[in-house]
């Protein structure tokens, strides 16, 4: 049996809204072994882009905790889940959140830069991920230059430089036409496939969740189905 | 203005005798309106108590340059003087090259000159050279270049005033005389008595009374200096902070992604400050040569227009090198708020910004 890369237990984000106390995520649990494509469905407001950001280190849980990848997260300090995000996650966004200044080879060198990569290994690597997420000839493209599919193939890249041990994707085709969400969905697919990759992503769309062999379903920050 | 200072104490009259109608402050230097009065009375000055002796002088301003307008183009002072009076009164001037004026060098048949430093350096002269000027027909000739005092005797020509009455077809006409007197004590008493000779003709100003003006007008000029030094530090700090501010705030989603990315806050602090001591020094490099370009405007302007070729605005190395400091200063204190706060923002809050 593959090892476990995501485990929560009662897991739990409560927010104080406007003096009410609001369960972002109630009572969670979750695991993930290696090489898992798990896609989150569920409304606004069920939680998802909460548990998403618990298991990737940039938010805190209430109560409950989490292991990632076998470390728990709990005690660890900020700049120790700097180090983990670093090394062990991969982001991303629906909006890309690519930096403007740099060009697509440099955003996919960027987390290797901020890691310690050598600057060899930082080009050779970007370059061989933006070949494999299909833009070989727009290394020294600017993101303002580039399609929105060709920038979150950037995105991708950039999200799978320095080795996670997870992929972390929230609505990463919100923003994209039903041709590019086609292609970027079966890009999150050949990453499983190809790399092993292990995926949780969050959408609101049937035909991606489809390409997951997982799909959790949240609704008011518990989950309701998992299949 | 230091300069100024510098000399005023290094001048060892007692009172000036002025003509009505001159204006300045008493130095044979800025007596510059035309205003004159008979070399007779040199004679009555030296006769009233307490005076020890008179020194008549014979002052004015005289262009010089090649016409070109460039900013060694101006005036100067030409400061037609006894054979005793820079041995008296200047008693700290000493030559670079050549020599001081002697009794040979009086009513000689050509204009024999002592030029002060800055004239020397700015015309380029050197001794045995005459000056790219005529005085009267006649064309002087340098036989001494003072050092440099750091003061105003760096902007005098000197030379015999019989020879400079003559030139200017001005004989038996003073536009000045300085006085010193035996007992210092009562020389403000013995200042009105020189005046009571003929008010109508001239009046006199004590040393300590220009020595008061123009601490007054140092005091004045140090406090306005500071003044807009201050408020102009005031708006670089703000402009500077504004500007990272802004620029921070624009790019939260960015420092949002690169802390998702796991870029340690430390580490964003340390880029936004560079990035603020950066613009920092490169407005201090800019405003540095914004300030020398002002500083030789102003000197041109002054000499074009002011004809006053003593006057010089100064940017000194120092000062340079402090400006940038003080830009390098307000770069890291400019940076240091809004890293702070970025770096404070939750990651979570930092990425939804829009």
């Amino acid at each position: 049996m593959n090892e476990l890369v995501v485990e929560a237990r009662q897991l739990s984000k409560v927010y104080v809204m406007g003096g009410e106390e609001v369960r972002a995520v109630d009572d969670v649990d979750l695991e993930m072994r290696k090489g898992d494509f798990v896609s989150i469905m569920g409304p606004s407001g069920s939680g998802k882009t909460t548990l998403l950001n618990l298991v990737g280190c940039i938010d805190r849980p209430t109560s409950g905790g989490i292991r990632l990848d076998g470390q728990d997260l709990a005690g660890l300090k900020e700049v120790e889940l700097d180090r983990l995000r670093m090394r062990k996650i991969g982001f991303v966004f629906q909006s890309f959140n690519l930096m403007p200044i740099m060009t697509a080879l440099e955003n996919v060198m960027f987390p290797m830069e901020m890691a310690g990569v050598p600057r060899k290994e930082q080009a050779r690597r970007a370059t061989e991920l933006l070949t494999w997420v299909g833009l070989p000839k727009r290394l020294n493209h600017k993101p303002r230059e580039l399609s929105a599919g060709e920038n979150q193939r950037v995105g991708i890249a950039r999200a799978l430089a320095n080795g996670p041990a997870i992929l972390l994707a929230d609505e990463p085709t919100g923003n994209l036409d039903s041709k590019t969400t086609k292609e970027i969905s079966l890009l999150f697919r050949r990453a499983n496939c190809e790399q092993g990759m292990t995926i949780m992503l969050i959408t609101h769309n049937e035909a991606v969740a489809g390409v997951a062999g997982r799909l959790l379903r949240m609704r008011d920050g518990r989950i309701v189905s998992d299949s | 203005m230091n300069g100024f200072n510098m000399s005023a104490k290094e001048r060892k009259e007692d009172i000036y005798v002025l003509p009505k109608g001159a204006r300045g402050l008493g130095s044979p230097l800025l007596v510059s309106s035309g205003a004159e009065f008979s070399e007779q009375r040199v004679q009555d000055i030296g006769g009233v108590l307490n005076v020890k002796a008179v020194y008549p002088f014979y002052t004015r301003q005289i262009y010089f340059g090649d016409g070109t307008g460039s900013v060694m183009e101006g005036f100067f002072v030409l400061d037609g003087v006894t054979p005793d009076f820079l041995v008296d009164l200047r008693p700290s001037l000493e030559v670079e090259a050549g020599r001081l004026l002697e009794q040979g060098d009086y009513l000689d048949d050509q204009l024999n000159v002592v030029v002060g430093a800055e004239i020397a350096r700015s015309v380029k002269l050197q001794v045995d050279q005459t000056l790219p000027l005529e005085v009267g027909g006649l064309v002087p000739r340098v036989i001494g270049i003072l050092k440099s005092t750091g003061g105003l005797d760096d902007y005098i020509v000197y030379a015999p005033l019989q020879d400079v009455q003559l030139a200017l077809d001005r004989e038996g006409w003073v536009t000045g005389a300085a006085v010193t007197v035996t007992d210092p004590t009562t020389t403000e008493e013995t200042a009105d008595a020189i005046s009571n000779l003929s008010s109508e003709e001239f009046y006199c100003q004590t040393s300590e009374q220009i020595a008061g003006v123009v601490k007054n007008l140092i005091s004045m000029a140090r406090a306005i200096h500071l003044s807009v030094a201050s408020i102009a530090l005031l708006i670089g700090v703000l402009f500077v902070l504004s500007t990272m501010l802004m620029a921070v705030s624009e790019r939260t989603k960015e420092i949002g992604t690169m802390r998702a990315l796991g870029v340690h806050r430390i580490t964003i602090f340390r880029l936004i400050v560079t990035e603020s001591l950066i613009t920092g020094v490169l407005a201090g490099g800019i405003g540095c040569l914004g300030g020398v370009g002002l500083s030789k405007l102003i000197t041109w302007a002054i000499h074009k227009f002011a004809s006053a070729a003593f006057l010089q605005a100064v940017v000194s190395p120092r000062l340079l090198g402090f400006g940038l400091l003080i830009a390098v200063l307000i770069g890291i204190l400019a940076g240091l708020y809004p890293a702070w706060r970025i770096t404070k923002t939750n990651i979570v809050e930092a990425l939804r910004y829009e």
